[in-house]
């Protein structure tokens, strides 16, 4: 954890490299966003309709 | 340096009054929402317990029938019978609160958003409108449970009852009122707002660290709550698909969880577990951190193990994830099953051990001084670590068949995030509240609220391991003579922790109205993170240049 200089070297970045990291930021939103979105769906869809199977197989249901 | 990094003193605020807070999208303003937020909700699930440990003081029913008879009108029978169910409204409002409206917003809503950003060197979070969208769904979520203990759930009684597990059957056909529809609501809306939040820290610590801060460099803190975002956002889909097909369940005739149809309760369990289970992790992560840095800047000495310590973190989320039925031992599971859920929850004590014994390891041969923060966080470390103890205990599958279910249970819950995710979040906020705020509290009533704390709280759940195993249930608001004793040391212990909050509460109002000046930098050459190279408080906006690090 190396963080603070006393001296601390500041940076302006270009109007090209805001957008560009504005851009990046939106891509990894939405990436995010849509896993979320798949997680949701499978856990209804998979476990909707196999729950009985899969908690009734021994593995995680009675034995 | 700090001048020029905090873009000089016009502090442009776009908006001014009650518009500033409510369209804010400065991640400071929006920090500090979420703490007011969560000291108010703190406040009210914390008077719940106190209500709870009124109850509990001397066996019989003392209090609930007349409330019930108070709030909801009820005489008689239907009093004593009203009263039993509001004691578990309580207790499921108390859980639920500290959990969704208390311990997360103040750690990741409050102090994440204050300090992250300013720790990697950024100017603001990734999606400043979405951290506003994020902060103003708790309110109504909030409001949304609040008005489910007013609601009829079960035939006779109002507001939800059953845990904040939410089991059903007791949550569909044993429940069928509005109270349950509306608290699965506030929980979606919640979890949403979480989801937001999550997205958001994820690609603020991916995409807007200051040039040259590696991930091997980011301060702890900022790899807590990286880590916590990523347990958020994979474990509460799960738990908001559980809840969806729990609301259909109750209102559109579907049957997943209905046996009579082919459904299965257990397998809600299962959703529910994948959920908790890392959530608990969610509270304590971020509390990680902090301690992290405090020990660190109150022992003059950089964290011992750093990349061991990140990556301890991340292997506590990791397998995190794959131990939550230790939480269902006595549901029926196979043998084979129980096996590897005892030898899977055990594992995760390594990780855990690399931190407390990293931490001791910082401290080991620094010059510490124990000012309030350092108190806070050894508070954290001990206590925490007896809550852990009893955690393997109980992660044993033959032990957890005659503790399940018991006090035992409350009380190492409690130890690790009541005993130690509040720790955390108090001692985060002494460390922070000068550089928040520009003023220092005074240490005195900040050492009286530990130690006053510290006494309460351990003399509320200390004990309560012994009656758990004598056997004492937990969810039940009577019990036999037997358990009088430890009973009554608990409730002083918890009128004893009420007059901490008290302390707490003098103790912010006194530091704002003195306003002695904090300074820069309060904690001298430890504190070597970002945040104390900027004023304080810092500039509304900060790092509009950024810091370049070697």
């Amino acid at each position: 954890m190396i963080v603070a200089d006393k001296k601390l070297e500041l940076v302006t970045l270009t109007e090209r490299q805001q957008k560009a990291r504005r851009n990046r930021s939106i891509a990894i939103g939405v990436a995010l966003a849509v896993l979320v979105a798949i997680f949701y769906a499978v856990t209804i869809v998979r476990f909707g309709h196999h729950g009985n199977s899969i908690t009734g197989s021994g593995l995680l249901g009675g034995g | 340096m700090a001048e020029a990094a905090a873009h000089d003193d016009h502090d442009h605020k776009p908006y001014h009054g009650w518009v500033r807070w409510v369209y804010s999208t400065n991640h400071k303003d929006i920090g500090t929402l979420y703490l007011i937020f969560a000291i108010c909700a703190g406040i009210i699930g914390g008077a719940l317990s106190v209500v709870i440990r009124m109850e509990l003081q001397e066996p019989g029913i003392q209090i609930f029938s007349g409330l019930a008879q108070m709030v909801y009108g009820m005489n008689g029978d239907a009093a004593i019978d009203g009263g039993k169910s509001m004691y578990n409204a309580f207790g499921t409002a108390h859980a639920l609160i500290m959990i969704f409206f208390m311990v997360m917003p103040a750690l990741i809503g409050g102090f994440a958003n204050w300090m992250v950003p300013i720790m990697i060197g950024a100017p603001d979070m990734a999606f400043p409108r979405m951290n506003n969208i994020s902060f103003w769904l708790l309110p109504p979520a909030f409001i949304l449970l609040l008005a489910s203990m007013f609601m009829p759930s079960a035939p006779g009684a109002y507001g939800v009852g059953g845990g904040w597990t939410i089991y059903p059957p007791l949550s569909t056909s044993g429940q069928p009122g509005p109270a349950m529809d509306l608290a699965i609501l506030s929980i979606h809306i919640a979890g949403a707002s979480s989801i937001l939040g999550a997205i958001n820290f994820i690609t603020t610590i991916f995409n807007m660290r200051a040039p040259g801060m590696t991930l091997h460099k980011m301060p702890l803190f900022a790899w807590s709550v990286l880590v916590t975002a990523f347990l958020l956002l994979l474990s509460l889909p799960v738990l908001a698909g559980a809840i969806t097909m729990l609301l259909t369940d109750r209102n559109f005739g579907t049957s997943f969880f209905v046996p009579d149809n082919g459904g299965d309760p257990l397998l809600f369990q299962h959703l529910f577990w994948f959920f908790g289970h890392p959530e608990v992790y969610i509270l304590i992560l971020p509390g990680f951190g902090i301690i992290s840095h405090i020990v660190s800047t109150f022992s003059k000495k950089p964290v011992f193990g750093y990349l061991g310590m990140a990556y301890a973190m991340v292997a506590i989320g990791a397998v995190g994830f794959i131990v939550w039925a230790h939480h269902m031992y006595t549901t029926g599971l196979s043998l084979d099953t129980q096996r590897y859920f005892v030898f899977a929850t055990m594992v995760i004590a390594v990780p855990t051990g690399v931190k407390i014994f990293s931490w001791i390891a910082t401290m080991w041969g620094g010059s510490i001084s124990f000012k309030p923060p350092m108190l806070w966080a050894l508070g954290f470390i001990f206590l925490f670590t007896i809550g852990g103890v009893t955690g393997v205990q109980l992660a044993n599958a033959g032990l957890d068949r005659s503790l399940h279910d018991t006090y035992f249970v409350i009380a190492h819950f409690h130890y690790v995030l009541s005993l130690g995710a509040v720790f955390a979040i108090f001692a985060g906020w002494y460390y922070w509240f000068p550089k928040m705020t520009g003023y220092m509290y005074s240490p005195v009533i900040a050492n009286t609220h530990f130690w006053v704390t510290f006494v309460g709280v351990n003399l509320i759940f200390f004990p309560q391991h012994f009656l758990g195993l004598a056997g004492m249930p937990r969810r039940t608001v009577d019990y036999p003579d037997a358990f009088a004793g430890w009973n009554y040391v608990s409730s002083i212990g918890s009128y004893i922790s009420a007059v901490g909050v008290m302390i707490f509460l003098y103790g912010v109002f006194e530091a704002f109205q003195k306003k002695r000046v904090a300074g820069a930098n309060p904690w001298g050459e430890g504190a070597t993170t970002l945040e104390w190279q900027l004023p304080s408080p810092p500039p509304f906006h900060q790092w509009e240049q950024l810091p370049k690090i070697k």
